[in-house]
């Protein structure tokens, strides 16, 4: 089968005057981190990557399970998953992982450049999820 | 004109020759000026269809005008759920129509900006032409139909 046109894949969003040709380059230069594995993670990584956020950060175990879909689904969409697992990972303690929405935000701080956040143990903020 | 601009503009030169429908179409830019107008020119199975619209330039305008610099006097925003709820009952896009007010019927560098896909892949709309009205005080002096040119790989008169 053909590579849909960008244009087609997008229409949608592109005719909408609040997103149009300068939403879309935004969407397609962003960065979503998605916590947890289950069904709303799931939803939401459909959504996103239908959407054209550029980078999704998911889990691992969602990754396993939804990247062929999710590839298939919109190809311009670049999966994090397996690379970021190290740094869900407690640096004082590797019995422990971050979790939930800390995950997520652990995730997107070190795709910003910003480097992984080696103290995340003792941040204040607590996960949500 | 190559083969394929003749075939791009011809539906849409038909609907306009419609009986009511240029007339109906002139009528809505001399109400909106000195704004611009839109509307759509639909084909479905009840036959050709015109949609008179309203100009959002100036909503948008005052909501974000740093995205939307531009008022109503110089550009048009379409409500896009009318497109949307035409292609949801199975009809089809032909044109997107607008008027210019004081500077004559031609495809200006900001048609051509909304018209075309970032992606430089070609036309938002693939396959639908654009009528631009001839607007001035107190008249519409006529009307000029743009389509996509494969060919020439820009929007042309048709």
């Amino acid at each position: 089968m053909a590579e849909p046109r960008q244009t087609e894949r997008y229409a949608r969003q592109l005719r909408l005057p609040e997103v149009g040709a300068r939403g879309q380059e935004r969407l397609l230069a962003g960065a979503v981190a998605i916590s947890g594995n289950g069904p709303a993670a799931e939803e939401a990584a459909l959504y996103l990557c239908a959407a054209g956020v550029g980078r999704l950060l998911i889990d691992p175990v969602l990754a396993a399970r939804m990247a062929g879909r999710l590839a298939e689904l919109n190809p311009d969409v670049q999966l994090v998953a397996g690379a970021l697992d190290a740094l869900w990972v407690s640096p004082t303690n590797p019995e422990r992982r971050a979790d939930g929405a800390r995950a997520a935000l652990l995730a997107l701080v070190a795709l910003s450049g910003a480097g992984p956040v080696r103290n995340w143990e003792e941040t204040p903020w607590e996960a949500t999820t | 004109m190559n083969a394929d601009e003749t075939a791009q503009g011809k539906r849409t030169h038909e609907i306009l020759a419609v009986p009511g429908v240029a007339a109906a179409l002139a009528r809505h830019a001399g109400a909106w000026f000195p704004k611009e107008c839109c509307a759509l020119l639909l084909d479905g199975a009840a036959g050709p269809e015109l949609v008179l619209a309203e100009n959002l330039a100036d909503k948008y305008h005052a909501l974000d005008p740093e995205t939307f610099p531009r008022t109503a006097e110089r550009a048009y925003v379409l409500d896009p759920r009318l497109i949307a709820r035409a292609e949801g009952d199975g009809k089809t896009l032909v044109a997107i129509a607008h008027s210019h007010c004081r500077v004559g019927a031609y495809f200006s560098d900001e048609d051509v900006r909304a018209a075309l896909s970032p992606f430089d892949d070609g036309p938002l709309y693939p396959g639908v032409d654009y009528v631009v009205l001839d607007a001035q005080e107190g008249e519409v002096r006529g009307y000029k139909v743009f389509g996509w040119s494969v060919a020439r790989r820009a929007f042309v008169e048709v």
